[in-house]
């Protein structure tokens, strides 16, 4: 009965065809703004990713990287001081102002890492030392996954070795270009010393924005920060658990989830019409012949089997499509620098996508099939 | 060759459609009996009840009143499963469209009723490959698609699909006006020689003229009535 279902589903090219482009469809978009979502969130804690310390320290209304609330000096001295921590170095990040040669100003994340260990300083390109922040004023730019940002436009080039910037009235002379992970949401970066960072931004009273902690051998990273919450009255967090916070914050914050959850919304509502209405328009042109079967002694039963198989069947080559057509434009977008994570839960989500809308259409069509009688068809009428 | 027991009984049949003022009445009170490996030709005018009362054979429509028994079975007293599974075993259909299954392979479409019964496709294909071998089909016309075959070809496939399961009862709803003379001739021979020679049991509706000679006998509808029986020397 199956083998008859299916002919019947591939004997009418159009509508098959139809069908697996809905599925196919809701299948890429769904798994495809799944991934995109995941490219995001893994960028929004690329400072977290990138820089060294397992347990990072911040101000208790501090949540995510994101918004930045500065801790005392003397913060640092007493993470350090807390049982089960090795090394601690202050961060800090801010943003500033930065006026380029050309005359032209842009945004840009002061990052400005702890000059004695230089611990925080993304990779480097080939021929680009973490030592050239050691020279007078100097700082490293970045894309950070923006695009043109961070170049001059007289003469249109990237910014680089020698140029230098203008930050509140202070010099910030490049050292060169680094190679840090793409941010989201995409910003210019601008990385440097933790005294020259003090030197250019503006004066506040406390300046220090996270202390990175690493613990001693054996120790847990959950138990030192519980710790260091206990003595400090400041919020420590593991990497890990930081990077989860980052997510969380940002999923409860970003319009871009909004976004996403619309891409979503548009497959799915585009694969259900298309799928329930072909699926529909195949069985209502087909019901004289399933007439045929039922006369014949096909139980209803079987009728219900065979149109969940021809369902089942344009699901699992739709999503196979859709999911291969989603890594083909994975790897375009990988290959441009856009945001792209296929984690398992965007396969997960599309596999859903496709089941419940398969699973509509199949009702869809099931519909007038249980309610066809074949007396009439078998008659002409 | 007619033996006496009786495939069908049928007694008082009565079936109306719709209801109050719009309600016509489509049989009033059927009396028919068909015996094993008869060929019963049901002839009469368009709208007298013919395709109605072949449905209610089939088991596809139910009657409204009286008693009717096909091999000792009742479809009203059957759910429609068990209805759906004694259709299966026991009985074949002729229809008057053919309703091919445009999808399918002539031998695919003859063997139908097998794969619906669950056998294996390659088995199920061989067997109707073999049945319409008889029917003068070579291999060319058997993997060819019903849109590629002509209308006497076609009702020879639709013929095969309904003995392919060899039921012990077929019903055929005007088998031969879709096709030309000769072609009605043709499906006619070939269900006397192949369905009635095996001791089946056939109903025919009909209002084609030329064909009524190749039954056993003749019941004349008028009204939702038989108004006559005639019985054929063969």
């Amino acid at each position: 009965m199956i083998f008859l279902a299916l002919k019947m589903l591939t004997g009418d090219r159009t509508k098959y065809a139809g069908l697996l482009f809905g599925v196919t469809f809701t299948s890429f978009l769904v798994t495809f703004a799944a991934a995109y979502f995941g490219g995001m969130m893994n960028r929004s804690y690329a400072l977290v990713a990138e820089t060294p310390g397992d347990v990072w320290v911040m101000d208790p209304a501090v949540v995510s990287v994101e918004p930045a609330i500065p801790l005392p000096d003397s913060a640092l001295n007493r993470v350090r001081s807390v049982a089960g921590v090795r090394s601690a170095v202050p961060l800090i990040v801010s943003s500033a102002e930065a006026r380029f040669s050309d005359g032209t100003f842009q945004s840009l994340e002061v990052i400005g890492v702890d000059d004695e260990s230089l611990a925080g300083l993304p990779r480097m390109p080939a021929g680009l030392k973490a030592e050239s922040l050691r020279g007078p004023d100097a700082a490293l730019i970045d894309s950070g996954g923006t695009d043109g940002k961070t170049d001059l436009t007289r003469p249109a080039r990237p910014l680089g070795r020698g140029d230098v910037l203008s930050i509140n009235d202070n010099r910030a002379i490049l050292a060169g270009r680094s190679d840090a992970l793409p941010r989201y949401p995409p910003r210019p970066l601008l990385y440097t010393t933790l005294p020259n960072a003090r030197r250019i931004l503006p004066v506040e009273r406390e300046e220090i924005t996270f202390v990175l902690a690493n613990v001693a051998p054996g120790a847990d990273p959950k138990d030192v920060a519980a710790r260091i919450e206990q003595a400090t009255g400041l919020r420590a967090r593991p990497r890990e658990d930081f990077e989860q916070d980052t997510v969380r914050w940002m999923i409860q914050n970003s319009e871009d989830v909004g976004d996403v959850i619309n891409m979503l919304s548009i497959a799915m509502l585009v694969g259900v019409a298309v799928t329930g209405v072909m699926m529909f328009m195949f069985t209502n042109e087909n019901l004289r012949f399933y007439a045929v079967l039922k006369a014949m002694g096909t139980t209803t039963w079987q009728l219900v089997v065979a149109v969940v198989a021809q369902a089942a069947v344009a699901a699992a080559i739709g999503a196979g499509l859709g999911m291969g057509l989603c890594a083909l434009a994975g790897h375009f977008f990988v290959v441009n620098d856009f945001p792209y994570r296929l984690e398992w839960f965007a396969p997960a989500l599309g596999t859903v996508a496709v089941v419940v809308i398969s699973m509509l259409a199949a009702a869809a069509s099931l519909w007038p099939l249980l309610r066809m009688r074949p007396a009439p068809y078998l008659a002409g009428r | 060759m007619v033996a006496d027991t009786a495939y069908i009984r049928c007694e008082g049949v009565t079936k109306t459609y719709g209801e109050g003022n719009a309600s016509a009445q489509a049989l009033r009170g059927i009396d028919l009996e068909v015996k094993r490996g008869e060929l019963l030709m049901l002839e009469g005018p368009s709208g007298c009840g013919k395709t109605t009362l072949l449905s209610i054979l089939a088991g596809l429509v139910h009657r409204d009143g009286g008693a009717c028994a096909v091999l000792g079975k009742d479809f009203d007293r059957m759910d429609g499963r068990e209805s759906a599974l004694f259709r299966r075993g026991e009985m074949g259909f002729v229809f008057q469209a053919f309703n091919l299954i445009p999808a399918l392979t002539a031998a695919e479409n003859a063997a139908t009723p097998l794969l619906i019964a669950g056998a294996a496709r390659g088995k199920a294909v061989k067997k109707a490959e073999s049945l319409l071998g008889q029917m003068g089909f070579d291999q060319r016309m058997m993997r060819s698609l019903p849109p590629k075959l002509s209308g006497g070809q076609q009702q020879r496939v639709a013929i095969a699909r309904a003995l392919v399961h060899e039921p012990r009862i077929v019903v055929c709803d005007e088998p031969t006006s879709a096709l030309d003379k000769e072609a009605g001739k043709t499906v006619m021979e070939l269900l006397r020689k192949i369905a009635v020679a095996q001791d089946r049991t056939l109903v025919v509706v009909t209002h084609d003229e030329r064909i009524l000679s190749y039954g056993d006998r003749i019941a004349r509808m008028e009204d939702g009535r038989i108004v006559r029986i005639e019985t054929l020397c063969s």
